[in-house]
Parts: structure tokens; C-alpha cells; sequence
């Protein structure tokens, strides 16, 4: 019975296998490592070991920094003074995800409108409210400051989106898929 | 939009909370990969968190990872030639040639031939056993999800040496699994 001729494991071929089992290779590659492993059984428990180990890594979960160290720090921080205060608890917890920012901002044109929009109807005929000098002013500041603030959230939001979701989340990947499709359709 | 009543503005605040949260387990969990002492990586996270602080004018969000990781591995190394176990542990770096490493199970450990609690522990002691090289990179690419430039600035390491090291890493990795499949056996 003839023996069928094992393929030689060279040194170049098991990094393309550890790649592959890793995640880092490309379509192509692993194709052809998967066409390789159907044709000899060592090269596929090779695979596999790897496959397997590489899994258990990833798995791996991350320990949590001890609650009593973080307030450690923060209370040594806030010493600083403007740290622990409500304004810079609030803008935080609204800047640390997009989604609250943009819910956020929301909130706050529809209370802005809905201000304009009271304040209109008050002023419509019959219904004439006389307002002083100093009052019309500060509602105009206030008004102005509240736009100031939609304005600030939106631009912060936008950034974190551009620079970091779009970019980092969202660009690379599609960029990524469409690499591969090119190779494909390009043979290379 | 800057408040300036304090020496640091709120905008300092602001930044410094969401890279708080979004770090301070990266760096405790690569401080203790390296230095594999609960007690040293909470130190040298804490270190870390109050520069953080400290540096919030001089560099942006985007620009804090690399930042962020690099001042932790200086200190990790710090702490290590302070604990004068890099006498200890002698490793060239050469790329003609493998990694030879004289190893010394750390004075804080058991003896590895006890049985594991579970699969986590065997894949965290035998990442641990990896020289201190291939042990970074190996945690901040895999585990850490870092990648190929970023970890090369933060390690200054040419980027196609991280590649060969990360190679090398899981090589190694995957021979150290095999020694403790066999220790477990005998």
C-alpha cells in the first residue's frame, strides 16, 4: 500500500499555522492551511493545539483594580478641589458614552424649545405678559448659555464619534473587509 | 467651553474620569503579568492613576493609550530592578538565535506542579513564565488587544520585532502548556 507522503513542518509553515490559529491570518491563508490540514492529519493537531491555546487566551478575564485602591486615589485627587464637584461628576458620566451625550442634548433642545415655545405663547395677543428690562436680559442670557451648552455637548460628542467610534470601531473594520474583498476578486 | 476655578479646570476632570475607568484595569492586569504580585501592581497602578493626573494638560485622549501603558511598563521594570530579580533572570535577545532564559519561580508562588484551579490560572502561569520581552508583548497583543505599532512605541521596539517576538511568544506559550500537561500526568 503506497504511504501517503507527509507534508514537512518547516519553520516558515508553523508560524503561518500559529498566525492562522491566532487570528492574524488572511482569507487566503487560512484556506489553504484548512486545505493543508485535510490532506495531513499533523499539521491539523498542530492547528488545533494552537487553535486551542489561542482560544484559552483570549478568554482570559480581566481582575478588576480593588474598589479600596480607586478611592485611594480619588480622595487624594479631590483634594485638588475642583475634582469631586456635581458639574464634573455630571459631565463625566454624560461624556463617557456618546449615546448619553446625544440623549443628553436632546433633552435639552426639547427644553429649550419648549421654553421658546411658552414663552411665545404667553406673548401672543390677549395673552400679553409685561416683562421688565432686567428680566427680558437674564432670559436672553440663560437662553443663550443653555445654546452654549447643546452646542459644547454636540461638539464633544462629535469628536468622541469621529476620533474614537467611527474611526477606531467602525472605519477600520469596513476598511479592513473591503482589503480582503480586493485581494479576492484580484487573485492575490 | 473652560471653567478655570481651581488650578485644574473641569475639562481636566472630565478627561481624567473616563480614562480612569477606561484604564485602570489594563494597567493593574499588565502590572501583575509582569510583576506578579498583587500588592506591587496595585502600587505601581496607583503610581500610574496619580501621574495620569498629574500629566492631564500635556496630551489628548487619543494620544493617552500609548502614554498611559508606556509609563506603566517603566515602572513595572522599575519595580523589578528593585526587587533585584533581574540578577536573577538572565535573558539575551538576539534574532538569530531562541531566547534562553534561566527561570526562577517567583518566592510568592506555589510549586507548579499543583493542580490548577481552573483553565485561567494554567494560561496566567504559563504567560508568567515567559521571558520579561516576550511576556509584554505577548500580554498586550493577546490579552490586551493592543496593537502592532502601539505596541512598539510603548515597548520601543521595532515594529517587525514585536511580530517576530509575538511569534516566538506563542511558541513558547504553547511549550509551557506542554510542560504542565506532562507535569500533571507524573
Amino acid at each position: 500500500m503506497r504511504k501517503k507522503k507527509s507534508i514537512e513542518v518547516t519553520g516558515e509553515l508553523l508560524d503561518k499555522i500559529i498566525s492562522a490559529a491566532y487570528g492574524d491570518a488572511g482569507v487566503l491563508q487560512k484556506l489553504k492551511l484548512k486545505y493543508l490540514s485535510f490532506k495531513d492529519e499533523n499539521i491539523k493537531r498542530i492547528y488545533l493545539d494552537y487553535k486551542t491555546s489561542a482560544k484559552a487566551v483570549h478568554s482570559l478575564k480581566e481582575k478588576d483594580f480593588p474598589e479600596r485602591s480607586s478611592n485611594d486615589i480619588l480622595s487624594k485627587i479631590e483634594a485638588e478641589g475642583s475634582f469631586n464637584s456635581l458639574p464634573s461628576k455630571t459631565f463625566s458620566i454624560l461624556f463617557s458614552r456618546p449615546i448619553i451625550s446625544a440623549a443628553a442634548a436632546g433633552i435639552i433642545i426639547i427644553v429649550v424649545v419648549s421654553l421658546l415655545f411658552f414663552n411665545k405663547q404667553m406673548g401672543s395677543p390677549g395673552n400679553e405678559t409685561k416683562y421688565s428690562k432686567a428680566e427680558i436680559e437674564l432670559a436672553e442670557k440663560q437662553a443663550k448659555e443653555s445654546l452654549a451648552l447643546v452646542g459644547f455637548a454636540f461638539n464633544k460628542t462629535k469628536n468622541i464619534l469621529e476620533e474614537e467610534v467611527i474611526h477606531e470601531r467602525v472605519g477600520k473594520p469596513i476598511k479592513k473587509g473591503f482589503d480582503t474583498i480586493n485581494k479576492l476578486f484580484s487573485g492575490g | 467651553m473652560s471653567v478655570r476655578l481651581y488650578k485644574y479646570d473641569m475639562l481636566d476632570s472630565i478627561r481624567y474620569r473616563i480614562l480612569f475607568k477606561q484604564y485602570k484595569n489594563k494597567i493593574y492586569n499588565y502590572a501583575l503579568f509582569i510583576l506578579k504580585d498583587d500588592m506591587d501592581a496595585d502600587d505601581v497602578t496607583q503610581e500610574v492613576l496619580i501621574r495620569i493626573w498629574k500629566n492631564m494638560g500635556q496630551f489628548n485622549l487619543n494620544a493617552a493609550k500609548v502614554w498611559i501603558m508606556k509609563t506603566t511598563h517603566n515602572l513595572c521594570l522599575d519595580y523589578l530592578r528593585r526587587r533585584k530579580k533581574f540578577d536573577d533572570r538572565k535573558y539575551k535577545i538576539d534574532t538569530d538565535k531562541e531566547i534562553n532564559l534561566v527561570d526562577m519561580t517567583p518566592s510568592n508562588y506555589p510549586d507548579y506542579r499543583a493542580n490548577f484551579i481552573n483553565v485561567d490560572e494554567k494560561i496566567k502561569k504559563a504567560i508568567e513564565k515567559l521571558p520579561e520581552v516576550l511576556n509584554s508583548i505577548f500580554v498586550l497583543y493577546e490579552v490586551q488587544g493592543f496593537k502592532y505599532k502601539e505596541i512598539s512605541n510603548i515597548l520601543n521596539i521595532p515594529l517587525n520585532n514585536v511580530k517576530v517576538y509575538l511569534l516566538r511568544a506563542r511558541r513558547k506559550l504553547q511549550e509551557e502548556l506542554k510542560d504542565y500537561e506532562k507535569e500533571k500526568v507524573y
